[in-house]
């Protein structure tokens, strides 16, 4: 099988041989075991999602359609290693346009969460996710706001149960998994 | 006039960045007569931890709403976010419980 791929310098495009050693004929079922990411084998490559995509407007290499047609054939080193999965705002543009109805943004969702469980994050999402465990809100409020807060008569901000926070991060089994995971850049 | 009554929910990023925006919707819901109970127990939405393990998320909404179900009463919120999150949960519940396939 004959891809095209762009290379760094824009525009030039070369192409690529995918080996089928690379490809897990297994990973489409996987994913699509996930909810939101039930419809991935229907996706019959039209390209609406990616040119209604936002994103796809101002980058070069994120495309939806790609994306969804790399899980059908199962590269999943390639995917999961990529950081363009990333670049998803979860707008759900695709989602509204797509004439199949395939979850786009949800199985990009699901890539995400597997390249966590692989063991790679993002900072801005590991910070996040640090503050929650701290104080329970994705964004530490300092004592100023919380001055200021009290100046304009508001009611104090609820303080979030942090016994149960930590204890659905064990439930779910991912505070083993923040144990190991690296940043990603 | 029915009287409305609702928890409010305000998440991460309005007390963060956004006061005004609660401010002037206090004051006019006043107006409108709705009251506002606070919770002091609710947590983050879940919604910054979509992309990192879904079960998490599902957990943190479900969590929130259980709280508001404790108290009777139907959560009113000013983020978007937190909107979408709590409704895709609130509906996947629903959804689970009712044989009825139009509902989800």
């Amino acid at each position: 099988m004959v891809e095209t791929e762009k290379t760094e310098e824009k525009g030039t495009e070369q192409k690529a041989v995918l080996k089928s050693t690379e490809m897990d004929p297994k990973f489409k079922y996987k994913i699509s075991k996930i909810p939101g990411a039930e419809k991935v084998m229907l996706c019959f490559q039209c390209g609406t999602c990616t040119a209604d995509c936002p994103i796809s407007r101002f980058d070069d290499f994120y495309r939806p359609r790609k994306l969804i047609r790399m899980t059908q054939l199962g590269l999943k080193d390639k995917l999961l290693s990529n950081d363009v999965i990333w670049l998803c705002s979860t707008c759900f543009t695709c989602i509204d346009h797509c004439p199949q109805d395939v979850g786009i943004a949800s199985i990009v969702r699901a890539l995400r969460n597997l390249t966590v469980e692989r063991g790679h994050m993002p900072v801005g999402y590991r910070e996040q996710v640090s503050n929650i465990l701290k104080t329970g809100y994705a964004y530490v409020i300092s004592d100023l706001r919380l001055k200021k807060r009290q100046q304009k008569g508001l009611p104090a901000l609820p303080k979030a149960n942090l016994k149960s926070v930590a204890k659905v991060f064990n439930i779910t089994g991912f505070s083993k998994t923040l144990e190991k995971v690296e940043d990603i850049k | 006039m029915t009287d409305l009554k609702y928890l409010i929910f305000l998440g991460c990023a309005i007390p963060y960045r956004l006061p005004s925006y609660e401010i002037s919707a206090r004051k006019v819901l006043k107006k409108l007569g709705v009251e506002l109970v606070e919770m002091p127990e609710f947590n983050c939405c879940g919604f910054p931890l979509d992309p990192v393990n879904h079960d998490m998320m599902l957990t943190f909404a479900a969590r929130n709403l259980c709280l508001a179900e404790q108290q009777n009463l139907n959560i009113m919120t000013l983020c978007n976010g937190c909107f979408g999150i709590l409704n895709h949960v609130n509906k996947g519940r629903r959804c689970r419980l009712s044989k009825n396939k139009d509902d989800c």
